[in-house]
């Protein structure tokens, strides 16, 4: 799948996808009959020929049944671990950037019920992930108020989400949303941290608290100052939490980068302009820095950037 | 808790598993065989019943450890030790015939083990583990592996190191253990002087290098710019330097990593 191909539509992905229900109670109804036969036919009188057939007749329908059983929920698991694998190896191609393998890999799963809600919910995050990189900010929405809507999430899955979210608003230029999906990141982390001060006090008092910081909320904050002409303020913001920023987003560090030295740029600060976008480039592509920030091109044609050696990809 | 007596009680709960299985086993096909003599006097319906209770108890129980121990990677990496350390030994101390909830569970400890970095005992619970011939594509022959070469290169035998490494490429792994096995490769290669082995494709490991965690990240790319360095290849010296200056403080890197001050004093 090309970026320039159409993406299937996401309504569709979400309906087609939707496990079928499972007859689980079923298969182990007749399971126990199987078992219940077998053992029951102990109980037919085996002292006539007739009672002899019939008890080898019952035990053999019990056992092929048992059988026949078993054997289906042997393919049956089968087809739930190779939908795991073809999961896991989506998850590879996007932490690879390999968009297209990783588009046409949630495309294919997800045109079809899926066997594991777990398994689904896992490729429709992936697929926010892929759909935000085309750059289908209102199709990577959709998919995360869906996924947002009552699917079990664990906290850092949940927050990664809502920073997606507050991302896509903000290059979709719905300022007023974005803020209000700030507003939601900023209570994510007070929950968090409330939670770890509770944990401290209880496991021991006399622990200094666990600080919870929050990277992605950071780069949303930045990203919605400088979109709404306040350099300062991302300055300030990107100078105070720069050690978080590097700590937990490593080489996106250089969205940071890049964010600082367009404040710097917009204070008419060039030489720290310069040494930031320098940086920024030296983690990051010009061109990966510009496509996930369009209002740095700007930037970009006016210093040089970090070259790279040969060879480097 | 010492791991000495903890590996005997695992050994010694393998070969009590594969007698009560065989018992179970020789018990089933006994009463199906022998029917005619014994039934007279014991009805087989009821061995096979019993049998078959005491089946399902047993794999009810070590569903419950295996439920147990499905927390014990986050309890580890959330650095809960004490927690993770009870629950383990809770594990194995709990009798189960299935060997793979046995050896996940030693596969727990060493994996407590190792994020301790008591690395003379997470070799010995390794190699426990790989005495008993886990399949070679298993997860968890991987994930021994790779604890062992960290261990034995964190204990200086390069010997072992190497050869868990080798043993390693010769399995398809996940890119998880694929970036995990760079990082140990490197610190290997490095520990011997194999600048240019090191230098090899440095362009595709610098691309791996950019998805691993920070610290991870900015540990290879320094050997990396060491390499480079070694070789007198200064344009990839200097670039890998600079984004290990971003990535990284400096003083921790080289605390950990002595052989790589070198890049920020010549």
């Amino acid at each position: 799948m090309s970026e320039e191909s159409s993406f299937p539509d996401v309504h569709e992905l979400l309906q087609a996808s939707r496990p079928r229900a499972t007859l689980a109670w079923l298969w182990l109804l007749l399971l126990g009959l199987g078992m219940f036969a077998l053992l029951g036919s102990y109980a037919v009188d085996t002292s006539t020929p007739a009672g002899q057939a019939t008890q080898a007749l019952i035990g053999l329908s019990a056992m092929l049944l048992m059988a026949g059983m078993l054997l289906v929920m042997f393919f049956v698991v089968r087809a739930q671990r190779h939908e795991q694998q073809a999961v896991q190896a989506i998850d590879e191609m996007v932490r690879l950037r390999r968009w297209p393998q990783a588009a046409e890999g949630a495309v294919g799963l997800l045109s079809k019920p899926m066997r594991h809600p777990l398994a689904r919910t896992h490729v429709l995050v992936l697929l926010s992930g892929i759909l935000m990189r085309y750059e289908r900010f209102a199709d990577a929405l959709e998919v995360t108020d869906h996924l947002l809507e009552g699917h079990p999430l664990d906290g850092s899955t949940l927050h990664a989400l809502h920073v997606g979210r507050a991302l896509a608003m903000l290059r979709m230029d719905h300022l007023v949303d974005a803020d209000r999906a700030i507003i939601e990141l900023r209570r994510q982390v007070a929950r968090a941290q409330s939670m770890a001060d509770e944990q401290t006090t209880d496991d021991d008092p006399t622990d200094s608290p666990v600080r919870i910081e929050s990277a992605g909320l950071t780069l949303v904050e930045m990203y919605r100052d400088v979109k709404t002409g306040h350099p300062r303020e991302a300055i300030d913001l990107f100078n105070r939490k720069r050690t978080i920023l590097r700590d937990q987003l490593g080489h996106r560090l250089a969205d940071g980068l890049g964010m600082a030295a367009h404040a710097h740029h917009m204070l008419g600060d060039g030489s720290q302009a310069q040494l930031l976008w320098y940086q920024a480039t030296l983690l990051t592509p010009v061109t990966e820095i510009v496509r996930r920030y369009p209002e740095l091109a700007s930037i970009s044609r006016n210093y040089p950037p970090a070259v790279p050696p040969r060879g480097a990809a | 808790m010492n791991s000495d007596p903890i590996i005997a009680r695992f050994q010694r709960d393998l070969t009590l598993g594969l007698l009560l299985k065989t018992l179970l086993v020789v018990l089933v096909v006994g009463v199906f065989l022998l029917r005619p003599i014994i039934q007279p006097r014991i009805e087989p319906g009821f061995v096979l019943l019993g049998v078959a209770i005491v089946w399902v108890v047993l794999s009810m129980r070590s569903v419950k450890l295996t439920r147990l121990a499905s927390i014990l990677p986050s309890l580890i990496a959330s650095g809960q030790f004490d927690l993770a350390e009870q629950r383990i030994v809770e594990s194995l101390r709990t009798f189960s015939p299935f060997r793979t909830v046995k050896l996940t569970g030693l596969l727990h400890l060493a994996m407590l083990r190792h994020a301790q970095h008591r690395w003379s005992e997470t070799a010995m619970l390794c190699r426990a583990l790989l005495r008993q011939k886990p399949s070679g594509a298993s997860d968890l022959s991987k994930s021994t592996r790779l604890m062992l070469a960290e261990a034995a290169l964190a204990m200086g035998d390069l010997p072992t190191a190497g050869e868990s490494i080798s043993r390693l490429y010769q399995q398809r792994l996940s890119l998880d253990q694929a970036l995990k096995l760079l990082s140990i490769q490197l610190d290997y290669e490095a520990a011997v002087g194999d600048w240019e082995r090191m230098m090899h494709n440095i362009a595709a490991k610098v691309q791996l290098a950019e998805i691993m965690s920070t610290e991870m990240s900015a540990r290879v790319q320094a050997l990396l710019a060491l390499a480079a360095s070694r070789r007198k290849c200064d344009d990839w010296s200097m670039w890998l330097r600079r984004r290990v200056e971003l990535l990284a403080d400096i003083e921790l890197l080289v605390s950990r990593r002595p052989m790589l001050r070198e890049l920020w004093t010549t």
